[in-house]
């Protein structure tokens, strides 16, 4: 359980932090409103009103989505075989790359078909 | 510090040896998880039902901490709430955030579907939960002997091993899947940059767009520049933002909500 502290230390900093900042910039901080500053702040340009049905992404976020999970579930295989790597030698090795490799194929195929291409 | 410590003892004890600290969290979580998990249910929204989704998979990511496996808490946050609940919202935009789901059954039988399997899904759990209170279930010290994470390595690169590289198959379907149904195919050549740049040159306007103004009432992005005659240049404007509801003449002027329909625009080259 010890193996938690950090992260038990390193969260309770970030709440002390987020808490501290919100706080003392509204005791601290002066407040004079004008229009602009109360409005949405959206990259600088005027606040568009929401379209209808909340608007819909592209369909092509999909697949960047999907190949997100497809790395990130390969990522995570790649931990533990690290911790082990020294006990589990060249079968490991072998296995971790044939693994790898099976998964880049998907990756290949889908920038051969020109599945990143963003236009 | 000091009852962490002896905290880490009970916990290598085995799961029967439950300090008050543990006991402490899991109730607190329980309750959590619980009510997220009703709300989840119980939320119109289905943006809201997907972040308590969030907060019922974090707070078992700590149980799972609690119970000795550190391995499983962290991809329960970086797989589950990291990578599937991003999918799940990603395809909540895509549908429409707001989109209603139909009341009416679509699928025939489809409540008694989920009758079933959400009886089977109880019978499951109270068969698994029975067994690990009667105690069928080995303590995890017998897997933890090495360390949580290399006892895993142990299993994955020896007994799951077949397994393990079938999963690569299975990454391999979901990327072939989401290609299948999400990638248009082009049709056209995609332009070269030297095509783009003899374009441009053969065009009406080969030198840069005039930049825009300097002042408006956000930003100047929206603000048309003056031309040397004191008429507002439209090219100055990027297409995008006058396609979002804004003439660039309102752009600086009335809030929003009086916003009218795109104007007509000077086409850019």
């Amino acid at each position: 359980m010890s193996l938690y502290v950090p992260i038990l230390v390193l969260a309770a900093l970030s709440a002390v932090f987020a808490v501290f900042s919100i706080v003392m910039g509204s005791l601290a901080g002066p407040k004079r409103w004008n229009r602009a500053k109360l409005s949405a702040y959206e990259c600088g340009i005027q606040p568009t009103p929401q379209p209808l049905g909340g608007g819909r992404f592209p369909i092509k976020y999909y697949l960047t989505a999907m190949l997100f999970i497809v790395f990130d579930i390969e990522i995570i295989f790649l931990y533990p075989w690290a911790v082990a790597f020294d006990r589990l030698g060249m079968f490991g090795l072998v296995e971790m790359v044939l693994f790898i490799v099976t998964v880049l194929v998907a990756f290949a195929y889908v920038w051969r078909r020109g599945g990143l291409e963003w236009d | 510090m000091s009852h962490l410590t002896t905290l880490a003892a009970t916990t290598a004890a085995g799961p029967g040896a439950a300090s008050i600290t543990q006991n402490l969290v899991f109730w607190v979580l329980a309750v959590i998880s619980v009510t997220a998990g009703v709300g989840m249910v119980l939320a119109r929204r289905a943006v809201h039902c997907a972040l308590m989704l969030a907060i019922v998979m974090l707070s078992l990511a700590v149980l799972y901490a609690l119970a000795g496996a550190p391995f499983l808490a962290f991809v329960q946050v970086i797989v589950y709430t990291g990578a599937v609940l991003m999918l799940f919202l990603f395809v909540l935009m895509l549908v429409g955030v707001s989109s209603a789901d139909s009341i009416v059954e679509t699928i025939k039988g489809q409540r008694l579907a989920a009758g079933v399997v959400g009886t089977g899904m109880l019978i499951l759990l109270a068969l698994g939960i029975g067994h690990g209170a009667i105690g069928g279930a080995r303590p995890l010290t017998s897997r933890n002997g090495s360390g949580n994470v290399s006892g895993i390595a142990d299993l994955i690169f020896t007994k799951y091993v077949f397994p393990f590289e079938v999963t690569s198959a299975l990454l391999i379907t979901a990327a072939l899947g989401a290609m299948v149904l999400a990638h248009r195919e082009r049709t056209t050549p995609k332009p070269t940059q030297r095509q783009l740049s003899r374009q441009r040159i053969a065009g009406s306007h080969p030198t840069p767009l005039p930049g825009p103004g300097t002042y408006a009432q956000h930003n100047s992005v929206d603000m048309p520049a003056m031309l040397p005659d004191g008429t507002p240049s439209e090219l100055s404007v990027s297409p995008v933002i006058t396609r979002r509801g804004l003439s660039s003449q309102e752009a600086g002027g009335p809030p929003p909500g009086q916003v009218e329909a795109p104007g007509k625009q000077e086409a850019r080259p």
